[in-house]
């Protein structure tokens, strides 16, 4: 592989990594956003209630 | 909700303040590809390897600076006076960042070790003291996931983190106190001499800020993630303890 290959390759990466973890954060913000009970309401059991 | 339950709305951030870190993130980081990849000249002795520094050494630095804040904010934890969970929820929130920079700081070393050293790995103090800096943290981020109360969690994270931290300085100083294949430091070098000049110093500042900037808009994000999954594992342990009250009081009954 050339130099630039290997620069690419570095800065491909980069981005790939750093796009990726915000995507992940974003995503389980979201999926953390949907557990929070409606206001009023802060007793609300996120489990679904009680187990059988 | 107990006393040390998080509200759901807390942010480091206000939303205004953190669109424009956002912003500025991503216009520094454009900035930075255009600088880094198209107008820095090529260097004498590397060639065209040598752009990987621009993202490179930017990697690094975040690593160090959320390290530091992770102890910083865990020392604040452990201070009786300044005991906050807020703290404790930076700490992990950098600790996880510090990871991530940590891994692509590995990565782009390795990437950039193949064309300049003809080898993607090298038993040398400053990338096996980087190597354990990354193992360690993420032993870190294990011990914050094994359940306990909150305040136990955070206590002990707190130690751990600052246990840890006893390898940041030696990453950084490894390359004066042993001989490395690792070139010595180009800006914090023990001159403070910084050997780098013009375009490719400012490629080299232009990383830093940026990464700088993203880091503090991921902290946001990520510390408001970690409030929320701390409230939610409240409201869960809440409702597991109701769940056996109740079946306790069915049994007796």
């Amino acid at each position: 592989m050339s130099d630039a290959g290997f620069v690419v390759a570095g800065w491909v990466i980069t981005a790939a990594v750093l796009v990726g973890y915000w995507l992940s954060v974003l995503l389980r913000l979201r999926r953390a956003e949907r557990t929070v009970p409606p206001a009023g309401d802060p007793t609300a059991d996120p489990t679904g209630g009680p187990t059988p | 909700m107990s006393a040390t339950t998080p509200s759901t709305t807390e942010r480091l951030l206000n939303p205004w303040v953190r669109r424009v870190f956002g912003a500025a993130a991503l216009a520094s980081l454009v900035a930075l590809v255009v600088v880094g990849l198209f107008v820095a000249p090529p260097d004498a002795v590397q060639g065209d390897a040598q752009r990987i520094m621009y993202v490179h050494v930017p990697a690094a630095w975040i690593a160090y600076v959320a390290f530091g804040v992770t102890s910083i904010t865990s020392l604040l934890y452990l201070w009786p006076r300044t005991r906050s969970l807020v703290w404790d929820r930076i700490a992990g929130a950098s600790a996880e960042l510090g990871v991530v920079f940590t891994g692509l700081t590995l990565v782009l070393g390795s990437i950039w070790g193949r064309p300049v050293w003809g080898v993607w790995w090298a038993w040398d103090a400053r990338l096996v003291t980087t190597a354990v800096l990354f193992f360690l943290y993420v032993g870190y981020l294990a011990l914050r996931r094994v359940p306990a109360a909150t305040d136990v969690r955070a206590k002990r994270s707190a130690i751990a983190a600052l246990i840890a931290f006893v390898d940041v300085p030696i990453v950084h100083f490894s390359v004066t106190w042993w001989r490395t294949l690792h070139q010595q430091g180009t800006v914090f070098n023990e001159k403070l001499d910084a050997e780098i000049h013009g375009t490719m110093a400012l490629a080299l500042w232009l990383g830093v800020l940026a990464f700088t900037v993203l880091y503090v808009y991921l902290l946001d994000l990520r510390y408001r993630l970690e409030a929320l999954d701390e409230d939610r594992e409240t409201r869960e342990l809440d409702a597991a303890i109701a769940d056996r009250v109740r079946g306790a009081v069915g049994v007796t009954s």
